[in-house]
């Protein structure tokens, strides 16, 4: 199966099964947890089902594009599936039969596996799931997000694109994955390796990056007290400064510019803003009576 | 459930039947025997023999005071109204009751007991809500907090159901085997069925037997392949508790690997992926590995699975070494400065330089040679240079053992190796302290460094909360010193530990830091020594400044009966205390001070002469038996003394001679143990 034909099946699978197939964020995140379609809406007690890929960026995980399968840019596959529905691992077992790995053939296991990050305030209990010893996916039930308890709990599903494709074409190497029948990972992504991890950490201008994440911060946290009315808070593209400032982290990171010490206060500014938009959505969504919850009543009558 | 961690399995499944236990004696249910069982998808409590229902009640109840209970005419007050009410009599059926205290109001309360089936239900779902977990977690829309997400519930008391509600799910008798080889529907007919019905749907419900199939299939695979299973208690629990039907497969890696230490393919095959190693009829390790997998009905593809990621895991060991090596080692040592030990203290670095600085210090002090003291020197100055390869990031298991290996490649003195791998020992209670002099200076270096500056900056363990694992390394130094049975004495050492965080800001001074830390090490002290607790109290009372003389006046004192002892703490408790009383001045012969010496007082004195001369001045093993034999045997004849002769006469010169022997004995004694805490209360 093609690397593409994977990430077809999947959304066709998770669309079948109610999920909004939404798209990538568009500016640099870490995890498909950084996208609102998860952050944001794993908060608050309306229903949301969604699913989408996520190109995740690691500046601190390039390689050059030496390393088989450790890369600063990788796809993941995100499902969120609020509230978690009761056959859960269920549905998540069917989605592997879906791209032709049938669990019976297999030794497939679910290990202890909790997940937290500390710059978006949120963590969760779950497991990496094991294909033959291989971690394919990681299964997060999200008990906080934003320093928020969520009410009802996301159930939260990462596919590993990579590993998935890596297994199911038989290859060594994720440079040799074929992304269709024409142009291999490789020539899509190998090059673009090395240019990135040489930028991450060798070329990215410290001072730039400072002053950017200081700038993003100051224009999150203004775009969030411009009015005291949850209605005219501007909680999108707040986050989306919340977001630079954390790439803008994450490549300071990879530079080396960050020290031990400073390392935990930048972790802690980023956690401060998350907790404040999170904190400015619930509201937001509040003033607005819980369009979603409205609807999904409506419909179970 | 879904997928408990396996580490919660063991402890939920060793904590249900006291849980269970609890409820049925609160509500006077009879019972036999109660056990749980469990994988990581069910957790089951089993009791036999549940009587049917609760004994009938019939018991006198005691009320209010008798005139609290009725009025002058001698009619039930509104109190024995309620007081009836309450134990569901009649007013009329009251009586007086004459008790110690008083006349009191009292009644007969006859309840029916209340059959079993209509009380175990509510009994189920408690025990549901108080099976303890480490971390809970919440899921979907509801409330409740589990250790993972419950999917079914089965309730039964005999052959019938017992119908209630946990987490949203209501209880019947449907269970599911194996999640992939019997997912469908599983009927129980009753708990004497539930163990058989399982295994028949692929699930070993029973912990023990899990393991020991477990255990059997992985010494017949081993055998398969002409190998001696590595026995890992760690491994054994582990994968126990991560399948309901333990299946043993063989995988391999390429024998390339095998030039990697032993150490590091064995922490990565176990650290990563749980597989236990093999080796050879020679004791070699075999380019082969054994995996614990729940199911495996094509063999052939999940090894392949498996043989894929161990190649991958072990391509990354062979990275991680191969780059690792390149790097001499003492060409690490200014990177330890990157890398923090304490946000206070410094980083490693500066730990290093204060270690490396310290090291001839205690050494010249503790007697040791020259060559010693270089090798620990050198040591000291690469313990730590491993922190920064790139495997002992990996694996910080491996931290100390990579450095001594990476060191011995690269052309390092093997003593000098030896104390980089050494020094983290004792690594816990199961290890033992380094035994090289090299190593075990390091080690005591290391552990002072850490305990003297934590201490100063008042980072004080409190309650469960250590994380810089100060006791550890308290027992660890005390360990360590008793092993290689030095004589130090710690207060100095703290002082020159200390002098070495020069231009570091600390809470303490250097006393006080030594004052805490010391009273610190005592309490370690007690753990660490076999003594009984009350001999060590004693002999640490007397000083602790030198663990090792402690430990060998605590064995002398053990050595001695406890009645003996208790006896004599006793008789030494009533002379130390009139001892304060003495004034200054020399004993003198007590016919010098009387003109009539009554028997006992000269015995006393004359006892007293030869225990001064049996107690001596020595340090050693022997010495203090014979001391301490010496003051047992003195005991009785000042207990006779106490008997026969009252001390506080009138006559001035005679009770303070008197008094002044209490006060030289009780000096004298002291030196060994404070007898005073050997009396009983």
């Amino acid at each position: 199966m093609y690397f593409q034909d994977i990430i077809l099946t999947l959304q066709r699978f998770w669309a079948e099964r109610g999920c909004l197939i939404v798209q990538p964020y568009n500016s640099e995140v870490g995890a498909g947890t950084y996208n609102p379609a998860t952050f944001l809406r794993a908060l608050g007690p309306e229903p949301w089902n969604a699913a989408y890929v996520e190109p995740s960026r690691r500046p601190t995980d390039g390689r050059y594009g030496d390393n088989p399968n450790r890369l600063q840019q990788f796809d993941q596959f995100q499902v969120i599936l609020k509230p978690s529905p009761i056959n859960i691992q269920d549905l998540y077992l069917e989605s592997l039969a879906a791209i032709g790995t049938k669990p019976l053939d297999h030794d497939v296991r679910f290990i202890e596996d909790d997940w937290e990050s500390p710059t978006l305030g949120a963590w969760g209990l779950g497991w990496q799931v094991w294909l033959d010893g291989l971690e394919i996916s990681q299964f997060t039930y999200f008990q906080q997000a934003g320093g928020f308890d969520c009410k009802p709990v996301s159930g939260e599903l990462t596919y590993g694109l990579g590993r998935i494709a890596m297994y199911l074409q038989d290859v060594d190497t994720m440079y040799d994955l074929e992304y269709n029948a024409h142009v291999s990972f490789g020539e899509l992504y190998k090059r673009a390796e090395w240019e990135w991890s040489t930028y991450n950490f060798e070329e990215a201008d410290a001072a730039a990056h400072f002053a950017a994440f200081d700038k993003n911060e100051a224009e999150a946290k203004r775009l969030l007290d411009r009015d005291t009315d949850p209605l005219k808070k501007l909680v999108l593209p707040s986050y989306d400064f919340i977001v630079k400032a954390a790439h803008a982290f994450n490549v300071l990171d990879a530079r080396g510019a960050i020290s031990v010490t400073e390392r935990q206060r930048y972790i802690l500014r980023v956690r401060t803003l998350a907790r404040s938009v999170a904190e400015a959505y619930l509201a937001q969504r509040e003033a607005l009576g819980f369009p979603l919850l409205a609807r999904a009543s409506k419909a179970a009558e | 459930m879904e997928e408990l961690p396996a580490s919660f399995v063991a402890e939920a499944v060793a904590a249900l039947p006291a849980i269970l236990e609890a409820r049925l004696r609160d509500l006077r249910l009879s019972h036999g025997k109660v056990r749980a069982l469990g994988t990581p998808r069910r957790l089951a409590v089993i009791a036999e023999g549940v009587a049917n229902a609760q004994p009938d009640l019939d018991e006198e109840v005691l009320g209010p005071p008798a005139r609290v209970a009725f009025d002058a005419d001698g009619k039930p007050s509104k109190a024995a109204h309620s007081f009836a009410t309450k134990i569901g009599v009649a007013p009329e059926a009251l009586f007086r009751k004459a008790t110690d205290k008083g006349d009191y109001v009292a009644g007969r309360r006859v309840e029916q007991g209340a059959p079993a089936a209509t009380l175990l239900p509510a009994v189920l779902a408690e025990v549901c809500g108080k099976i303890p977990f480490r971390k809970s977690m919440r899921w979907s829309d509801g409330d409740t907090a589990f250790g993972r997400p419950v999917r079914w519930l089965i309730g039964l008391f005999g052959d019938s159901v017992l119908s209630f509600q946990f987490a949203a799910v209501s209880s019947g008798r449907v269970s599911y085997g194996h999640r992939f080889l019997a997912p469908d529907a599983l009927k129980i007919d009753n708990a004497r069925s539930y163990v058989a019905a399982l295994r028949a749907a692929h699930v070993l419900v029973d912990p023990a037997e899990r393991k020991q199939v477990m255990v059997e299939r992985l010494a017949q695979a081993a055998h398969s392949i002409q190998g001696a299973l590595i026995e890992d208690q760690f491994l054994v629990e582990e994968n126990a508790s991560l399948v309901e039907e333990p299946q043993v497969l063989v995988g391999n890696f390429e024998e390339k690997f095998l030039a990697l230490p032993e150490r590091v393919i064995l922490d990565v095959a176990k650290g990563h992926q749980r597989y236990f190693g093999v080796r050879d009829a020679r004791g070699g390790l075999l380019p082969k590995y054994l995996a614990v997998v729940g199911t495996a009905l094509k063999p052939a593809i999940i090894q392949l699975g498996n043989d894929r990621v161990m190649r991958a895991r072990m391509a990354d060991a062979k990275f991680f070494y191969d780059e690792d090596l390149k790097v001499p080692l003492a060409q690490r040592i200014p990177e330890l400065d990157g890398i923090l030990f304490h946000k206070r203290l410094g980083s490693v670095g500066n730990k290093v330089r204060r270690m490396v600085a310290l090291v001839p210090v205690l050494g010249e002090r503790l007697g040791l040679s020259p060559a010693v003291i270089a090798a620990a020197s050198e040591g000291a100055q690469l313990a730590k240079c491993d922190l920064v390869s790139l495997m002992v990031r990996e694996l910080p298991e491996l931290q100390g053992e990579m450095g001594a290996a990476y060191g011995l490649a690269q052309g390092l003195r093997p003593e000098v190796a030896a104390v980089i791998a050494e020094h983290y020992q004792p690594r816990g209670a199961d290890d033992p302290p380094a035994n090289g002099e090299a190593s075990a200076l390091v080690a005591l270096v290391d552990r002072l460094d850490t305990l003297v500056g934590c201490f100063a900056i008042g980072l004080l363990p409190t309650g469960a909360a250590d994380p810089l694992a100060l006791r550890r390394a308290a027992i660890g130094l005390l360990r360590t010193l008793l092993h290689k049975q030095w004589r130090v004495g710690l207060s100095e050492a703290m002082h020159s530990a200390y002098a070495g965080f020069v231009g570091v800001k600390l809470d303490l001074d250097a006393t006080a830091t030594a004052d805490k830390l010391s009273g610190f090490l005592r309490q370690r002290l007690r753990g660490v020594l076999t003594e009984p607790g009350g001999v060590v109290d004693a002999c640490v009372a007397a000083s602790a400044d030198d663990p090792y003389d402690v430990q060998l006046r605590a064995a002398a004192l053990g050595k001695i009966e406890e009645s003996v002892r208790a006896k004599a703490g006793e008789v030494f408790k009533r002379a130390a205390n009139i001892a304060k009383e003495a004034p200054p001045g020399e004993l003198a012969p007590p016919a010098s001070v009387q003109a009539e010496v009554h028997p006992t007082e000269q015995r006393v004195f004359d006892a007293y002469q030869t225990l001064k001369a049996a107690l001596g001045g020595g340090t050693t093993a022997a010495d203090y038996e014979r001391a301490l034999n010496a003051i047992a045997a003195f005991a009785p004849v000042l207990a006779q003394f106490f008997e026969d002769i009252f001390v506080m006469v009138d006559d001035l010169p005679l009770r303070n001679n008197r008094l002044r022997l209490m006060r030289e004995t009780h000096i004298a004694c002291s030196r060994f143990a404070n007898f005073n805490l050997l009396a009983k209360a």
